[in-house]
């Protein structure tokens, strides 16, 4: 019976890390998304030191996220943020609409595999 | 992660399903549920090792879930018989005093053929000879042959046979071995004195077994060139 009640708590410690990663996931990707939406126009002055915020809370994030989400998946959110980044301070209008849709697309996607819905499971 | 967590858990429902449906056949030495854990159990274990894309989270926790699962379901089904009965198979009789059960084998899926093999397997040579076929939750069959065709026991010659106790290892690779001696009773004094009793040394011997009776066996060491 010791495994039994080993395996119980094993059971929900488990249980608590899944659910306690879906959130923190979830609100990473929430705060991204949230900061990516209100992003200003390129043409206005602090779109650069937005992006580049944007960029450091993901980094600050990333080390934790890579724990639980395929590596491809974050390498395509630093890399869409970080053209984005660039987009915005050499003033490629085109690319950065572009490379702020393929962002946008990237962290629904991560945000997708967090969510219990038959799609998703099956 | 939380994807990974109920697919694991559905998959590990819908395979001891299908294990189950599969009948006996398949599965071997195992019960359903440990078959179940150890196929998925391999096959997750590979995927860190081989697609370095995935983070280790993505199998150790499958992995510690299906741990979890099949401890659950062992305690659960020790417990609740009719779920047992549900999750593993029961024994199913083939032939019963003699007579076979064509619809159990054909349940079963098991040719005549198949069920010949098994029985020559046994020492027995003809279907006539069997009074009872079962073949068994893991899937192995026992026979058990009618009397007249079963070998004389002493019992039923009226000859009294003493009991011989197992033969553990009490030395080997020049060492005595503790729990061996520990296992019939006996200590290391004991052996040492059997050995000078019989003339020999510890240094020609390779092992010696023994029994509780103090029974001795040995092998003695091959002469190096």
């Amino acid at each position: 019976m010791k495994v039994f009640y080993l395996s119980a708590f094993l059971l929900l410690a488990l249980i608590a890390a899944v659910i306690g990663n879906a959130i923190y996931i979830n609100n990473v990707v929430e705060t991204m998304l949230t900061q990516v939406q209100s992003l200003p126009d390129i043409r206005q002055e602090d779109c650069v030191f937005r992006i580049t915020e944007l960029l450091a809370y993901w980094e600050a994030n990333t080390d934790r996220v890579y724990l639980s989400v395929g590596f491809l998946s974050v390498d395509r959110i630093t890399e869409q943020s970080k053209l984005l980044l660039s987009c915005a301070e050499c003033g490629n209008n085109c690319g950065f609409s572009d490379a702020k849709a393929l962002l946008t697309d990237a962290l629904c996607d991560i945000k997708r595999l967090e969510e219990v819905h038959i799609g998703n499971l099956f | 992660m939380l994807t990974i967590f109920i697919r694991t858990l559905l998959v590990y429902i819908l395979l001891i399903v299908v294990m189950r449906l599969m009948g006996k056949r398949q599965i071997g030495e195992l019960e359903v549920t440990d078959l179940v854990t150890t196929l998925l159990i391999s096959e997750i274990a590979s995927v860190p090792l081989t697609n370095l894309d995935a983070p280790l989270s993505h199998a150790v926790l499958p992995i510690l879930l299906l741990l979890i699962l099949e401890v659950f379901s062992s305690v659960i089904l020790l417990r609740c018989s009719r779920l047992k009965n549900l999750v593993s198979s029961r024994p199913t009789v083939i032939i019963q005093r003699g007579i076979l059960n064509q619809r159990a084998l054909r349940e079963l899926r098991i040719s005549l053929d198949e069920l010949m093999s098994e029985i020559r397997q046994t020492g027995l040579s003809d279907l006539s000879q069997v009074q009872y076929a079962i073949l068994e939750k893991n899937g192995s069959l026992t026979v058990l042959p009618k009397s007249k065709y079963a070998p004389l026991t002493p019992d039923q010659a009226n000859v009294v046979v003493p009991e011989e106790g197992l033969m553990h290892i009490v030395f080997s690779n020049g060492q005595y071995s503790k729990t061996g001696l520990a296992l019939i009773g006996k200590d290391r004094s004991w052996l040492q004195a059997a050995l000078k009793r019989r003339g020999l040394k510890e240094e020609q011997l390779f092992c010696i077994t023994a029994n509780e009776q103090g029974k001795l066996f040995w092998i003695r060491k091959e002469e190096t060139k």
